[in-house]
């Protein structure tokens, strides 16, 4: 236990928020672009690929972090919430990294066998040769770990802005330090 | 896929010569000419494009016909002619495959068959020659050339047969036959590429 969130754990933690919100957005509006616009949506497709893949390992330094600096004692609340969220982030951190191997897994399965390439600059080799059964079961698996992975963090902050106007500097805590 | 040759041609003794050695193939001193005649259910027409310069993907046709004429003594005496259903198209990806026979690609519903017929240029080798003549497609025709390569001979496990894969490729530019679509995302080379394994025995 420590006092507060290091500040690397803070930015880390909005900076995978944000990346977790732009991804999703922009998984929503590569699917919706016709073929008609090919550029915008082989640009889209790549960019959702490479900011998911960067998700990896800032999950890994963030996991890092919290087993050197550890994290600050939890809040005075009733034994029920405390185990909450407990679990709430527990799989919090499950999903992830979950999701960005999924989604990962997914496009080296994928028929159309298009290749992954890092923010357009670094190939990356697929582990596996394009597989249709395979693809099936993942992609699904994919985009519902993706959409569970979207709410639970929005629940997540419901919950923490609910303790922040009861008065708990649990906001503060994550966004400006002690 | 197999592909049976044509039973008017002399059988076996074709593929053989002076240059056999380097497929593995048995010599004879005859020379003959042997028409290998396959299609969709036989061989794999396929094409690959570049996107955004570092991307590729890759759709086929579903429906075409070939006659390859070869004597395999005399490689610079080889002939081609594919005739390809543009209609056939196949994509992996929802929805491309449409769009490919839309009037911004092949045009398929006014153009519904891309040929070419090419004959061999001197100089190639039994396992390496080059197919040349022209490639019609969209009412425009253009010079094309094949890369054509016949790999080691091997035997096909299910029936015993001798085979001898065979692969051919080449490179068009699309805007040379009209097809002026998604130039930002889609490169102008576009490669094509035929593979099949030829029965000899």
């Amino acid at each position: 236990m420590q006092g507060a969130w290091s500040a690397a754990q803070r930015r880390l933690h909005w900076a995978m928020a944000g990346l977790v919100f732009v991804n999703f957005l922009l998984a929503l509006v590569m699917v919706a672009l016709p073929l008609s616009a090919l550029f915008a949506k082989i640009l889209t497709y790549q960019l959702h690929k490479s900011l998911g893949l960067l998700l990896i390992p800032l999950w890994v330094w963030r996991l890092w972090l919290l087993a050197r600096r550890g994290r600050p004692a939890p809040f005075m609340l009733p034994g029920w919430q405390q185990g909450a969220a407990r679990w709430g982030q527990g799989l919090l951190y499950a999903l992830l990294i979950t999701v960005p191997v999924l989604g990962f897994l997914s496009a080296a399965a994928a028929p159309v066998a298009v290749e992954t390439v890092f923010f357009l600059i670094l190939p990356i080799p697929h582990p596996f040769p394009p597989n249709q059964a395979l693809y099936d079961v993942l992609r699904p698996l994919h985009q519902g770990a993706a959409w569970g992975l979207v709410v639970l963090a929005m629940g997540h902050g419901a919950v923490a802005i609910h303790h922040h106007r009861r008065g708990l500097p649990v906001l503060q805590g994550m966004w400006r330090g002690p | 896929m197999l592909v049976k040759p044509n039973p008017l041609m002399i059988p076996r003794r074709a593929l053989a010569g002076a240059v056999l050695p380097l497929l593995g193939l048995t010599p004879s001193p005859a020379h003959a000419t042997r028409v290998f005649r396959f299609d969709h259910t036989q061989g794999r027409l396929e094409f690959i494009a570049r996107h955004l310069l570092v991307l590729t993907s890759t759709g086929q046709f579903s429906r075409f016909a070939c006659e390859l004429t070869l004597d395999p003594e005399r490689p610079e005496t080889a002939r081609v002619a594919v005739q390809v259903e543009t209609a056939s198209i196949a994509h992996a990806y929802p929805g491309a495959a449409d769009l490919l026979r839309s009037p911004a690609y092949f045009d398929a519903e006014r153009w519904p068959l891309a040929r070419f017929s090419g004959s061999a240029l001197k100089g190639g080798r039994i396992e390496a020659f080059d197919l040349a003549g022209p490639l019609e497609m969209r009412g425009v025709t253009q010079p094309f050339t094949l890369q054509a390569k016949l790999a080691r001979r091997r035997r096909y496990a299910a029936t015993g047969a001798e085979i001898v894969d065979c692969t051919a490729r080449g490179e068009i530019s699309r805007t040379a036959f009209g097809m002026t679509a998604d130039m930002l995302a889609t490169a102008d080379r576009v490669q094509l590429a035929v593979s099949v394994s030829l029965v000899i025995g």
